[in-house]
């Protein structure tokens, strides 16, 4: 296993088959994770950055979801054809996720202390006692005393509970983290804290992480690499420099650091993309941002468009830039 | 915030040693509760009354006095005597032996059958979920009264095959409560989350699902105790149930309402004990709820 392949999405493509038509959450996702690396998964609503994490779960929700597609190599094997049972021993403790919202991720009827051993003793051989000291030990580690151990989630606040959502992810030290929004639902005070807290952690224990995010700040701090998705497509990945400094860009990774409020600048208004996504039940035939593009041209609403290589190891799926090197 | 951090192991073990079982908890919280505290007194000494009636009872249960027929309650006979001049009192010791046992086993039968079904069809839904709940819409669409009295004739009269036949019948309240609440509650992140952690599909539903989903049933359970009682009643009055002479709550009070007008004391007493049963079981219920909820922990 090379340092290389630690993560390796290859052509993820996930459908929801629903009643009403297919949902075309992911289509040919590819992207890798070099062990220690963070990636930074960004993209507006509905553009299948959960629906992502939890396909490297296994969980997507099945009916209606369905993985068409891909596959998901890690540590060198191929997670979609593992069975459920060699899958439920991966989850949690080599791949673990922190969830979106910290006030319904908790079971409310159980001590924090049940929740944290919980993880630690489904996949670790210890007795009650050695579990409850260990989960006492990571709700240190995110900076809560252990006092509290026996409180039940109502009695924390949300910042507080986000931790104890990070310390029962990081209980059985995953090599891989999966963070789907984990500062969304708190406020800006508080989300500074958590994401402090989540960088010092990964370098502490040495995690790779894929982040979910809006908030481009976010992932200007955390991220090696960031790949932008829209409409279920990562329409540019590179390493962070490339997408915050690089000269090439999507149009669509323009328009949303355009719609960044810039401090310095007086303006009234924020300028936002026009138009809305695509809906994931009926996609565009050519470019799936064709309809949005201020660059549109007339090959991009027939042509889907092929990821394209500007420099190495930063890929912009457009035909602005398929042609210029052609 | 963070200057929390401070000593890592050093602070550990001492909550661990702090820490109280779940039951010392549970029954902390419902030990303040005075009323649900009272209902459980007044059940345990029912129960005790009952296991000890041979020593209790001035009377036989199926004792005949023809002298005394429809004796009105004195110091003789403290809740009277029936038709037969029986001893009310005696009667209603002896009979509290089946019907509590008939009220509780048979609720016991109907919540793990019912809560089974139910958990398995709310939580895996589709074909399994469509299998399930058709079956207990056949036994919802024949009404539980006569649903009880075709398994009684179908097993033969007596106590056990009373306590199936009425657990049976009310198999689909439980099997329809707990579904829809874990319907509801499989969609919370919680649960999504403990699969994220790796927990097995058992795992799930037992330690997380329905845990959470708990309160509906224990009223429904603790209400069906009474309601078990009087469909044992019914049961025995078109002779299914239990045999006469042997006493029954239910059964006395359907043989003393052709005297009702004239002699309310057969009525009464038996409709009492009744009361006071169901009564405890919904304070002991709504206690327990309350208690077993750790958001109203104080």
């Amino acid at each position: 296993m090379s340092e290389k392949n630690f993560l390796e999405v290859k052509d993820l493509t996930i459908h929801y088959e629903t009643d009403g038509g297919v949902v075309e959450a992911v289509n040919g996702v590819s992207f890798s994770l070099a062990q220690g690396e963070t990636l930074g998964l960004v993209g507006e609503t509905g553009a299948g950055k959960t629906t992502i994490a939890l396909g490297i779960m296994n969980l997507v929700p099945n009916p209606p979801g369905k993985i068409k597609a891909g596959e998901i190599v890690f540590e060198g094997e191929d997670l979609l054809k593992k069975k459920p049972k060699e899958m439920r021993r991966i989850r949690g403790d080599k791949i673990s996720m922190i969830f979106q919202d910290p006030m319904t991720a908790l079971n409310p009827v159980k001590t924090v202390a049940d929740q944290i051993s919980e993880v630690i003793r489904l996949h670790q051989k210890l007795s009650r006692a050695d579990a409850l000291r260990k989960a006492c030990e990571m709700l240190e580690l995110v900076g809560i005393s252990a006092e509290r151990i026996n409180d039940y989630p109502h009695q924390f606040s949300g910042g507080m509970k986000q931790r104890v959502v990070i310390a029962i992810a990081l209980a059985c030290n995953p090599s891989l983290l999966i963070a789907d929004e984990p500062t969304t639902a708190l406020d800006v005070t508080i989300q500074a804290q958590v994401i402090e807290m989540m960088g010092r952690l990964k370098e502490e224990l040495k995690t790779s992480m894929i982040l979910i995010t809006h908030d481009l700040g976010v992932v200007a701090e955390m991220c090696d690499k960031v790949a932008i998705m829209y409409a279920g497509e990562v329409v540019e990945y590179g390493a962070l420099e490339d997408i915050y400094e690089g000269e090439h860009h999507h149009p669509y990774t323009v328009g949303l650091f355009g719609a960044i409020p810039d401090l310095d600048k007086d303006t009234d208004r924020l300028t936002p993309i026009d138009g809305l996504m695509p809906d994931p039940m009926a996609l565009p035939q050519g470019c799936n941002f064709c309809p949005r593009c201020p660059h549109r041209r007339p090959e991009c609403e027939t042509l889907p468009p092929k990821p394209h290589e500007v420099s190495p190891g930063h890929t912009i799926r457009c035909h602005l830039f398929g042609k210029e090197e052609a | 915030m963070k200057t929390a951090v401070k000593t890592g192991g050093a602070a550990a073990p001492a909550p661990a040693a702090k820490k109280k079982s779940q039951f010392q908890e549970v029954w902390g919280r419902f030990k303040k509760n005075h009323l649900a505290l009272f209902g459980m007194l007044l059940i345990l000494l029912m129960i005790l009354m009952v296991i000890f009636s041979p020593i209790i009872a001035p009377y036989g249960f199926d004792e005949q006095n023809y002298y005394e027929i429809f004796a009105s309650p004195s110091l003789q006979h403290l809740c009277g005597t029936d038709n037969l001049g029986r001893d009310v009192f005696s009667r209603l010791l002896y009979g509290g032996r089946v019907s509590l046992t008939i009220g509780i086993i048979s609720v016991g039968i109907g919540l793990l059958c019912g809560g089974l079904i139910g958990a398995l069809a709310g939580y895996y839904g589709g074909k399994l979920d469509n299998t399930l709940m058709r079956f207990i819409d056949i036994l919802m669409a024949i009404p539980s009264v006569i649903l009880a009295i075709s398994i009684c004739a179908a097993l033969g009269p007596g106590l056990v095959n009373t306590m199936i036949a009425v657990g049976v019948a009310s198999i689909p309240n439980y099997a329809r409560i707990l579904r829809s609440s874990i319907l509801s509650i499989k969609q919370q992140e919680y649960v999504e989350a403990a699969r994220a952690i790796g927990a097995s599909n058992s795992r799930i539903i037992s330690k997380h699902i329905v845990p959470n989903s708990l309160s509906g049933l224990i009223v429904q359970a603790s209400m069906g105790v009474g309601r078990a009682i009087i469909s044992a009643a019914s049961m025995s009055f078109i002779g299914l149930g239990i045999a006469p002479p042997n006493p029954e709550w239910g059964a006395m009070l359907s043989a003393g309402r052709t005297y009702f007008r004239d002699y309310p004391h057969m009525v009464l007493f038996p409709g009492i004990a009744i009361f006071l049963a169901v009564l405890s079981m919904n304070l002991i219920g709504d206690g327990l709820r309350d208690a077993l909820d750790p958001r109203l922990k104080r």
